[in-house]
């Protein structure tokens, strides 16, 4: 061991301090980045046996990354969910709008004005403005269902457009993925900045759907699409596909079609998708829009409400009489719609073109004859809910409101699994924070400690330069 | 995106998000007096909210429908108040028809001309209307039930036979028969559709023929026709007079019964204003407390402290 082994020594420690700094310096420089772990750069001594070789001192060893997969996993997962939720919340606030609990407007509003008429033609069923009231309380209610089914219809429509941005925005980041991977295999790793990019790309693409993302041997990000598709391997980027599919022959004629998440090989893989904002909007096509509007496979309760509603009134009517007689004339059909397409009842409910205020029927044939009879069990359909009025023992007016209530309930939920999701968020980042956030303090006790090492090696490079000045002075 | 926030720092911006939420929701139930303005803030109350709303409009309906029915009705029952005092008029006249004091062709024709009157006064009656319907034309209610016919039995030609089978609904949805034809009220008849006993008509024109006759045993004949269909007037208005008693006690009890559903309504649906003003004062506090702890917060790290 000579003095000039031991320089070597110190100026191999300030190299391995100086390295600690820049990790500290980019550390603190990255403590707000997006998708940013915290690097460590290790000290690894050096072996020292003066007597026979090795001179000894501290090496800087390679970069570690404190990512933590499994904490990276635990927010993905929260986000999806979050997102989930609140894609649901969103589009059930739409829906709930349809619902006035007050009945100043809409169905409840346009049902209460049309029993209304009836009950004043009741009254004076020989007046011929009570007729045409009546026929035109009539059209309202039918233009408020049609309004109705139109706003589902919109909202369903809204829905697919996002449906069909989403799965874009989904290939879109797992295009930004591959090109890291791209990155990765050009330069073998370890960029702290390019990892973070990707993670962040990653916690982007799982608000959307759930991912699971995992190294490869190479180490280039695998990304897995609801735990099953390949999204991104390598240079790989097999990109999702949505396609729209109409009912079968033997479904509801005319009924919306279905949205279908396909894989690249065109498999259908929307069963294994279970969170993010893709399934908040899958979610809420296949349910709530569907309960109420009808899809493939059922007709949807504002159709049910429509055709009980219209079926009722055309029963009644044309089971009285306009004129008693002889010879009787019988009463006509107020209503009409498209039977032939369940799911389009509510859009096509109409007033009969052959309806008039002169075939509007009030009497009740009995016996015994009742001249207003009709005209007062329709007027009845308000409150009434016995027998063949109003639909599974609920007036119409009570089952448009069950429908809201259903809606209503489904709101309630969701937002408070939003606000819950929101929670377990924040939860989750904190812990991943506290794996691997850069936390200023600890950065600011590694630069203290790194300073402290760098200065005394400098001392060490001083005073052996000293005593090399004293040999040769010695020697002068 | 993902957002770099550190953890104290996105705690306290959800938490105040959600302390704004709640107060925003509650700000807008007291401004709005609503407390349940869209499903989801009761779910399980909407069907109860619209079940009362409907019956409450129901009510509302129905004390509209009564007052028509009641301007009829009373109409009505004036105008047989009237026919009532028409043949008590005819009563006397046929008492003197009856007892032989016709004395004099003038007082003859005078008593005529008043039989005449009184006939014309009665068919007059029986044309009541009620905002443009005839109260009598039962549910023929757009035509006159009867005219003067001097040729006629009964001195009248009847035109309209409409029933009377129109109904009103009572506060409970039960419904009642509100009026009579004026065939069952003036002009009575038996199985076979002949004038009978009862019948006003008839009895008038029977009296204004024994006058005309100088017929005393006639004119005692028309007196008892006069005083059973006086008897049956009188039913009649007993019948008017209690579906009146109906109509008011009715419009009474939907008036009570709205009263209660309001009230039922307002819990259901309204806001408790002074619940929400203490909600209101308490999440406020909140907020200030958490903004100013906030601030309060220090943002100094080990760095502040260096050299």
């Amino acid at each position: 061991m000579n003095l000039f082994g031991t320089l070597n020594t110190a100026s191999g420690a300030l190299r391995a301090f100086q390295q600690k700094v820049a990790t500290t310096q980019a550390n603190i420089n990255n403590v707000s980045t997006e998708g940013y772990a915290r690097q460590e750069t290790p000290l690894q001594a050096l072996p020292f046996q003066p007597e026979s070789g090795p001179q000894g001192g501290v090496e800087a060893g390679a970069q570690r990354s404190s990512r933590d997969l499994t904490a990276e996993a635990n927010v993905r997962g929260q986000l999806a969910a979050l997102s989930n939720y609140a894609q649901q919340t969103q589009t059930l606030s739409r829906i709930e709008s349809l619902f006035d609990v007050s009945a100043e407007s809409g169905v409840p509003a346009a049902l209460n004005g049309f029993f209304d008429a009836f009950a004043s033609f009741a009254l004076a069923p020989n007046s011929v403005s009570a007729r045409e009231s009546a026929l035109n309380a009539a059209d309202s209610a039918a233009l408020a269902l049609n309004r109705a089914a139109a706003s589902l219809a919109e909202i369903r429509r809204t829905v697919d457009t996002q449906i069909e941005s989403t799965v874009e925005e989904i290939n879109e980041i797992g295009g930004r993925i591959r090109a890291y991977n791209e990155s990765i295999l050009r330069t073998g790793g370890g960029d702290a900045g390019l990892e973070a990019q990707a993670f962040a790309a990653a916690e982007d693409l799982a608000e959307l759907v759930d991912v699971q993302i995992f190294y490869q041997d190479d180490r280039t990000l695998k990304v897995l699409v609801g735990g099953q598709t390949t999204l991104v391997s390598g240079r790989e980027l097999n990109e999702l596909k949505v396609d729209f599919v109409a009912p079968d022959p033997g479904q509801n004629l005319g009924a919306p079609s279905t949205p279908r998440i396909l894989s690249a090989d065109g498999r259908n893989i929307t069963s294994t998708i279970s969170q993010g904002r893709l399934t908040g909007l899958l979610e809420t096509r296949s349910g709530v829009l569907a309960d109420l509007a009808g899809d493939a496979v059922q007709t949807g309760s504002l159709n049910e409400l429509a055709q009980g509603f219209a079926d009722r009134v055309n029963q009644i009517l044309t089971g009285a009489l306009i004129e008693e007689g002889p010879p009787a004339v019988a009463g006509t059909p107020l209503f009409t719609y498209d039977a032939t397409r369940p799911t389009a009842i509510a859009a096509t409910l109409a007033i009969d073109p052959a309806a008039t205020p002169a075939t509007l029927a009030a009497m009740n044939p009995g016996p015994p004859v009742v001249a207003n009879g009709a005209a007062l069990d329709i007027a009845a359909l308000r409150i009434s809910a016995a027998g063949a009025d109003g639909i599974d023992g609920l007036s119409y007016l009570e089952y448009f409101g069950k429908i809201g209530e259903l809606v209503g309930q489904q709101t309630q939920e969701v937002s408070a699994s939003e606000s819950r999701a929101s929670l377990l968020v924040t939860r989750s980042r904190d812990l991943r924070h506290q794996i691997s956030g850069v936390s200023l303090d600890r950065e600011a006790t590694e630069l203290l400690q790194a300073q402290r090492s760098y200065e005394a090696s400098a001392k060490i490079v001083q005073v052996v330069d000293e005593l090399v000045q004293s040999v040769l002075s010695i020697v002068r | 995106m993902a957002v770099q926030l550190d953890p104290v720092a996105e705690y306290f911006l959800k938490s105040i998000q959600r302390l704004q939420s709640q107060l925003d929701t509650v700000q807008r139930r007291v401004s709005s007096g609503l407390a349940v303005e869209k499903p989801s803030d009761a779910p399980r109350q909407i069907v109860d909210i619209v079940r009362r709303e409907a019956q409450t409009a129901e009510l509302t309906q129905t004390r509209f429908g009564l007052g028509r029915v009641g301007a009829e009705v009373d109409a009505a029952e004036a105008s047989l108040q009237q026919a009532v005092r028409v043949i008590e008029q005819a009563i006397v006249a046929g008492s003197q028809a009856a007892t032989n004091a016709i004395d004099s062709p003038e007082r003859q024709a005078t008593l005529q001309a008043e039989v005449n009157g009184l006939l014309d006064e009665l068919v007059r009656l029986s044309l009541t209307q009620s905002e443009g319907r005839y109260v009598f034309g039962g549910d023929g209610d757009q035509q006159p039930p009867y005219e003067l016919d001097s040729g006629s039995p009964t001195g009248v030609n009847r035109l309209n036979t409409a029933p009377s089978t129109r109904l009103a609904v009572d506060y409970d949805g039960s419904r009642f028969l509100t009026g009579r034809t004026a065939q069952q009220i003036f002009d009575s008849r038996d199985g076979s559709d002949n004038p009978d006993q009862n019948n006003a008509f008839a009895a008038l024109a029977d009296l204004r023929a024994a006058i005309a006759a100088g017929d005393s045993n006639l004119a005692r004949g028309a007196l008892e026709r006069l005083e059973s269909s006086h008897d049956h007037l009188n039913q009649q208005l007993s019948f008017y007079g209690g579906v009146q008693r109906r109509i008011d006690n009715s419009v009474q009890q939907a008036r009570n019964v709205e009263v209660r559903l309001t009230s039922e309504l307002s819990e259901l649906r309204d806001t408790d204003i002074a619940k929400a003003a203490v909600e209101l004062a308490r999440l406020e506090a909140g907020l200030q407390a958490a903004l100013q702890a906030r601030t309060a917060f220090t943002t100094q790290s080990l760095f502040d402290f260096l050299r």
